[in-house]
């Protein structure tokens, strides 16, 4: 399992939680199970609990001090910041630069 | 002209099909599964939960692992399988990109295997273990019931078993972006 290959676009964390829908919603209900008033009950709490999770594990990610920027929507090479002249800044609504 | 093209690697493929297959092999296995059929899962989740709780279980033939004391039953349908296929099958697929030879792909299958039924035992023993807790303390939550209550907390703790094993096995595999 060496170096990764820069394939994947959208967020890996999503893998497990469709897999997790996939066996725990989707199958039963493929399976003639949606029409017990159990199911909708078992699914609703499925979405919900886990989708909350999922939220608050990506929220968490975020703002973890060390969280990098996906692979997907990082700039290489970085872009170094730089210092902004002040009477160079354009402002496009119109208003006047407060002074 | 210069499309974007989803193109997979033939080994991600394989791996995706022998992850499947063996999905659906043990989906079907444990459809029919009875008690002694799942001994293999249930007997550590059991002696887990009895090391971590103090509750004593006797197995009753076919039907599972009883606590007369507690009254609590755990069944066949409480053994996990599910979520040890929702673990290895996404250890698999979200994985497998990962892998760049023949022998990285066998030791992501055989390692996911192995890692999914170590989780799921845990998982399952943590998520027993605090069931037993909210049924001794009656506790209801809100508009929830004490089933819905119990259903609740077993989503809760196996998804966040389910996001740690993923993590961690992401990092170990060198994947270092999307997973929180």
């Amino acid at each position: 399992m060496g170096s990764a290959r820069p394939r994947a676009r959208i967020p890996l964390v999503l893998v497990p939680w469709l897999a997790y829908v996939g066996v725990t919603v989707v199958a039963p209900a493929v399976n003639g199970a949606a029409v017990g008033e159990a199911y909708s009950e078992h699914a609703v709490i499925t979405l919900g609990v886990s989708g909350a999770i999922m939220m608050l594990w990506l929220a968490a990610s975020r703002m973890r001090p060390g969280a990098r920027k996906p692979a997907a929507t990082r700039r290489w090479p970085p872009v170094k910041h730089e210092r902004v002249d002040r009477a160079s800044i354009r402002l496009t609504s119109g208003a006047r630069p407060r002074s | 002209m210069g499309g974007t093209r989803l193109a997979v690697p033939v080994g991600d493929a394989a791996v995706a099909g022998v992850a499947l297959g063996a999905a659906w092999a043990l989906k079907a296995f444990y459809s029919r599964a009875d008690a002694e059929d799942l001994h293999w899962i249930l007997a550590p989740t059991v002696w887990l939960v009895r090391m971590s709780s103090g509750v004593a279980f006797e197995l009753e033939s076919h039907h599972g692992y009883l606590s007369r004391a507690r009254c609590f039953l755990v069944a066949p349908a409480c053994a996990g399988v599910n979520f040890m296929i929702v673990a290895f099958v996404s250890l698999c697929l979200g994985l497998a990109h990962t892998c760049s030879g023949a022998g990285s792909r066998t030791a992501l299958v055989l390692g996911g295997a192995a890692a999914a039924y170590a989780t799921t035992v845990l998982a399952n023993a943590a998520r027993i273990a605090l069931a037993l807790h909210l049924q001794a303390a009656g506790t209801a939550l809100g508009p929830l019931t004490q089933a819905q209550l119990h259903c609740a907390e077993g989503v809760a703790v196996y998804f966040v078993f389910l996001l740690v094993l993923f993590s961690a096995a992401a990092r170990v595999s060198g994947v270092r972006h999307g997973i929180g």
